[in-house]
């Protein structure tokens, strides 16, 4: 169940570093954000991230047959968590103190919907005849 | 302006997650081991077909919030579709909204508030 997690997680960074690499101020004043968007799209490691995520929501949904959401919803927040982390280390971004704050009080909202007792449905799927 | 992706994106994501949830209501799945059956049902289902295209939309609208935005400023962001999402389900599935569900939904929200003035 960290696999789905691990894969749009993984994804994201490669699609922001595509980005990254691809877009500088002057592209989107220029090409204008429809055909900015067009070109963005042709880039092949931009297709691979968005494979990627793709996969990733794949397996999520299978996972979320398997386990309840109220079980899920935390693996969620952890994604979260990576994301915040990993952009700070793999992407040279500048996170700031709020910026973790924020994230984690959105973290522990996550958590706490998770523990919810209203998150299954109650009719169950009938036996196959 | 450019903070109007991020209405659009939170928007773009609720409805494909609706459409979806939409679509899975009305087939009312009643064996869960047939898979074919399912999924030539979940072909005809005109639900279905708006989950994907509000899914391409997610894909185009988050790369250009990409082109502006820090991944970490963005993503955290998503977390306010959770909140859209228990809502609609509560609007249009009738779904339990309980102290729990509302509290977590505050937390998101001060959370979400700090990240965008902060």
């Amino acid at each position: 169940m960290m696999l789905p997690i691990l894969l749009t997680t993984v994804g994201e960074f490669i699609l922001k570093h595509a980005i990254n690499v691809n877009t500088t101020a002057d592209t989107i004043q220029t090409l204008g954000i429809f055909d900015g968007m067009v070109n963005a799209l042709q880039n092949p490691m931009i297709v691979s991230a968005y494979i990627c995520i793709f996969l990733g929501s794949i397996l999520w949904l299978i996972a979320l047959s398997k386990y309840e959401l109220s079980f899920l919803y935390p693996f969620l927040s952890l994604s979260f968590l990576f994301i915040t982390i990993g952009s700070e280390w793999l992407l040279d971004e500048h996170v700031s103190s709020t910026r973790y704050i924020a994230v984690l009080l959105i973290i522990v909202g996550l958590i706490i919907i998770s523990r919810s007792p209203n998150n299954e449905k109650e009719h169950e799927y009938y036996a196959c005849k | 302006m450019k903070f109007i992706l991020l209405f659009l994106i939170i928007a773009v994501r609720t409805a494909t997650d609706i459409s979806f949830k939409k679509a899975v209501h009305d087939m009312e799945f009643t064996c869960i081991n047939s898979t074919i059956s399912n999924l030539t049902n979940a072909l005809l289902c005109p639900y279905y077909w708006l989950g994907i295209i509000f899914g391409i939309a997610n894909v185009l609208v988050w790369t250009v919030s990409l082109e502006y935005f820090d991944l970490s400023f963005a993503y955290p962001f998503l977390s306010i579709s959770f909140i859209t999402i228990i809502l609609c389900g509560k609007l249009f599935f009738n779904e339990h909204l309980d102290a729990y569900k509302l509290t977590g939904i505050s937390f998101i929200t001060v959370g979400s508030m700090i990240l965008f003035l902060g």
